[in-house]
């Protein structure tokens, strides 16, 4: 009965800290898929699922169907110029293992158009990506989260500066399966 | 073959302040081995399926990542009606409830223009629609859609898409998923 009660899982946010060691508002690279890092704060975490700061791993004994999620935004630095091609975008997407299981398609994921002219207010200005999935996992599957940026030309968009709870990580036993 | 959700206090209520029946702990642990693995399926695009422009479209599955409804009456995916999760008539208690329903639906690199659209949602039956994500067209477009639904044994789901992209046919990538979770007595 614990175990329904209880369901196994965990949450992975990204809060900013003087101290911190992500890279916050760091640029991001064009047309590389990079891990998103979740170091300085785990929400909650039942069974040990954030072993690693990119990672959520499935510990031993907790294969099962469950619910992922991840919300990201990207934010605006002024200093930079935005992408000119109007089919430029951003992507969030969840792999399982590292691997585009299916297609490239992975577990869940959001895209969202880069727009072309820098928004009004600046370095202040966030794009969101949020995604949900369901998927059986099996104990030792690593889940992580991926952005990518593509474009022909510019750049000005960059990991944002502070969460105000837009980046989350997480995942939620919800069945056997 | 197990035991889908029975209530307990149908075979005996502790409040009536008498030895508790046999059957009553029988049948609440048969309610919690039934929680522990209650019916589940995932069903996906083993292929891409070109989707005609201007033209509504059930996604048709091509199989299934997981499906335990065998230990409660029936597979909830049948290949010969591809298009359906449907909720399986119990054998013993029944399977209706809450379900938590999520679509993830990747668009193919067809690019539209900016005041073109696409939309997937998910249906319940003939036409009622529990949920839609819909935007402009975009490369790779992408839509997570999660709803929580109350179904009947019987009641079955399936997506619709459409898009309204003026240069032909757009696809929807392998990959793409329904998937469908019981979570507990509505």
């Amino acid at each position: 009965m614990l175990w329904l009660v209880r369901r196994p899982g965990a949450e992975m946010v990204a809060e900013h800290t003087p101290s911190g060691t992500y890279d916050f508002q760091k640029n991001i690279a064009y047309s590389t898929d990079t891990d998103v890092t979740w170091p300085n704060l785990v929400n909650y975490d039942t069974h040990g699922y954030a072993s690693r700061s990119t990672t959520l791993e499935v510990p031993t004994g907790l294969t099962g169907i469950y619910l992922v999620w991840c919300w990201y935004s990207i934010e605006y630095d002024i200093s930079n110029s935005p992408p000119t091609d109007a089919d430029s975008y951003a992507r969030l997407r969840v792999v399982v293992n590292d691997a585009d299981n299916v297609d490239g398609v992975g577990l869940c994921g959001n895209i969202v158009s880069l727009p072309t002219a820098a928004p009004n207010s600046g370095d202040n200005s966030r794009l969101p990506m949020k995604c949900t999935g369901i998927a059986r996992l099996e104990e030792g599957d690593k889940l992580a989260a991926e952005i990518y940026l593509y474009s022909t030309d510019g750049d000005g968009w960059r990991h944002p500066a502070d969460s105000i709870g837009e980046l989350q990580f997480g995942l939620r036993w919800l069945a056997y399966g | 073959m197990a035991d889908s959700y029975v209530s307990a206090a149908g075979v005996h209520n502790p409040s009536a302040g008498v030895d508790i029946d046999e059957g009553w702990a029988a049948t609440i642990n048969a309610n919690l081995d039934f929680l522990h693995n209650p019916p589940a399926a995932k069903v996906r695009l083993d292929t891409a399926q070109a989707i005609t422009n201007a033209t509504d479209e059930y996604l048709s599955w091509g199989v299934a990542d997981f499906d335990n409804g065998a230990l409660y009456g029936g597979a909830l995916w049948d290949s010969g009606d591809a298009t359906k999760l449907t909720v399986p008539t119990a054998t013993t208690g029944s399977n209706a409830g809450r379900y938590l329903a999520c679509a993830y639906i990747y668009w193919g690199s067809e690019l539209g223009a900016a005041s073109e659209f696409r939309y997937a949602r998910i249906i319940d039956g003939a036409s009622t629609v529990v949920a839609r994500e819909s935007h402009s067209a975009v490369t790779y477009g992408r839509f997570c859609i999660v709803s929580e639904v109350v179904l009947s044994e019987g009641d079955y789901l399936r997506v619709q898409v459409k898009h309204d992209i003026s240069t032909g046919d757009a696809d929807v990538r392998a990959g793409s998923y329904l998937a469908l979770v019981y979570l507990g007595v509505a």
